[in-house]
């Protein structure tokens, strides 16, 4: 009998575990503290954490979760940005995983207001999504000018931090959304890169402009890491999860399939969710002959490998999981591959 | 190549680079940036966008065209009407290679230099130096204050036997706009 597909394997862990009586009995408890949850949301967290971390995480809020800025070392040296902004009255302290990290602990004015932020000597990031591209490590690739993609680059924040990487590369970013696109050009201009280049397509076409040393999936996903901060507490179902799935499993193979021999994929969400991580790249691992690496960024928690029933690939352990109420950042999760078979 | 459509790409011509970019970065003393970068150009709303490219990225442009293209390296120019005038980023790829105008600029106290970020204009008695290029005369002035930061471009204003320095275009923009 063939194996279900990925979607139906999710319907049927999800209906199981609706029949749960006590996972939902503990649901409707959680939902009943914090109104905005769905009681699927809650429930894959109970599934996932245990009913007690679960309320730890839902409780945490943004005063808890660290703010950051990464200074744009294409422009100023981090202790250069750090005594301009001391002198301006902020309190800064150095991010525990990235050496061009500063964590704002005291802010004298917004942070994305000041005459440095205008200059391009810094932007803001959030401590996790910072790890995203130090995780694809654009330095380790051993081609001259090697060709790196960011899919689904927005505002092109990561692209930016590419550049910062290695400006001898030539990176495509893509985003099917022009408004997103406006200001990625901005921040290229205010952030002073110049080796990269936006199409306004869908990522599922990245084979055609392919083939990449290495390929970066900020996937669009349920935003359930940003839940500590008001614009992230909103319900999530099942569907909501199947439907975000979808996308990142064909955005993955299109990653995939734009890659080159022995090329890195960065894959990376703003969610703990492991359906859209652990799930999604064993799947398109095992499909198109990925390997799973060790992530190369201090800080995090080791992947997930069981869940709810699903096959996840134990490999998925290398993948790196940053919590809200452990790591003091969004909730953020980024899995390092390597092709190894041409597919 | 000539575009003929609104966001077509397109190389820029040789009159482009040499007429117009060149002459715009030697307006203030900087040319040698092109020694390591490319132009690549884009025909938006009737205008030109040139930008700077670097050359691996300019190599690849040709083939990334036709396939939908939206931006590529940092705009530092815009031609309209035959004139070429300065954008933002120019001040970006400056800071970048550590160069600063030699000529063609105005040095503008701490404080003119915050308001200027405001979208103020600077008034003479605000202005520390005035550095002009008498070949330049239409060209926008680099606007740079006391700490060096080079904070956008103005227009040189004589009125009444005094200069003021009318704000043209700030770094305060990149907030302003709310792109």
């Amino acid at each position: 009998m063939a194996e279900p597909d990925p979607l139906a394997r999710l319907r049927t862990v999800y209906s199981r575990l609706v029949s749960d009586a006590e996972t939902m009995r503990k649901a409707e408890k959680l939902k009943e503290k914090h109104s905005w949850l769905h009681l699927h949301h809650a429930a894959r967290y109970i599934a996932l954490l245990g009913p007690e971390t679960a309320e730890t995480l839902f409780s945490i809020t943004e005063k808890d979760v660290m703010r950051s800025i990464r200074v744009n070392t294409l422009l100023a040296d981090t202790a250069e940005v750090k005594k301009r902004l001391e002198d301006k009255g902020f309190i800064l302290k150095p991010h525990p995983y990235i050496g061009y990290g500063l964590i704002v602990e005291k802010e004298a004015y917004p942070i994305g207001a000041t005459r440095e932020y205008m200059l391009g000597l810094y932007t803001v990031q959030g401590p996790a999504s910072m790890t995203a591209v130090p995780g694809l490590s654009p330095e380790s690739l051993d081609t001259e000018e090697p060709r790196i993609a960011d899919c689904c680059a927005g505002a092109g924040i990561k692209t930016s931090q590419l550049a910062q990487h290695r400006p001898d590369a030539i990176i495509v970013a893509v985003d099917i959304n022009r408004r997103k696109l406006a200001a990625l050009k901005n921040n290229m201009s205010r952030l002073g890169v110049y080796n990269a280049a936006a199409l306004a397509v869908d990522a599922i076409v990245l084979p055609r402009l392919g083939p990449f040393d290495a390929v970066l999936v900020d996937a669009p996903c349920s935003g359930e890491g940003l839940v500590p901060f008001p614009k992230g507490r909103w319900p999530r179902s099942f569907n909501d999860i199947i439907s975000r799935v979808s996308l990142q499993l064909r955005l993955l193979r299109a990653a995939s399939d734009a890659l080159k021999e022995g090329g890195v994929l960065l894959y990376a969400t703003c969610t703990m969710s492991v359906e859209e991580n652990e799930y999604v790249t064993s799947i398109v691992a095992e499909e198109k002959g990925l390997i799973f690496e060790d992530v190369p960024v201090k800080g995090g928690s080791p992947g997930i490998t069981e869940y709810l029933g699903l096959k996840i690939n134990p490999d998925a352990a290398k993948c790196r999981r940053f919590y809200p109420h452990i790591h003091r950042t969004e909730g953020f999760t980024i899995c390092r591959l390597r092709k190894t078979a041409k597919t | 190549m000539q575009a003929k459509k609104d966001g077509e790409n397109l190389s820029c011509s040789r009159e482009m680079v040499e007429g117009g970019l060149r002459r715009l970065l030697s307006c203030y003393g900087v040319q040698r940036l092109l020694a390591t970068l490319e132009a690549c150009c884009t025909r938006r709303n009737g205008s030109i966008l040139v930008s700077l490219c670097s050359r691996p990225l300019a190599n690849q442009l040709p083939s990334l065209l036709a396939k939908g293209l939206y931006t590529s390296g940092l705009q530092v120019a815009i031609v309209k009407m035959g004139e070429v005038l300065p954008s933002l980023g120019l001040l970006s790829v400056m800071r970048r290679h550590g160069v600063r105008p030699r000529t063609h600029y105005a040095l503008v106290t701490r404080k003119a230099g915050v308001l200027f970020t405001y979208g103020r204009d600077v008034l003479s008695e605000s202005l520390l130096r005035l550095q002009l290029n008498p070949g330049c005369r239409r060209t926008p002035l680099i606007v740079v204050d006391e700490d060096g930061d080079m904070l956008g471009f103005g227009g040189l204003v004589r009125r009444g036997g005094r200069v003021l320095i009318r704000n043209l275009v700030d770094v305060g923009w990149y907030l302003r706009s709310g792109v």
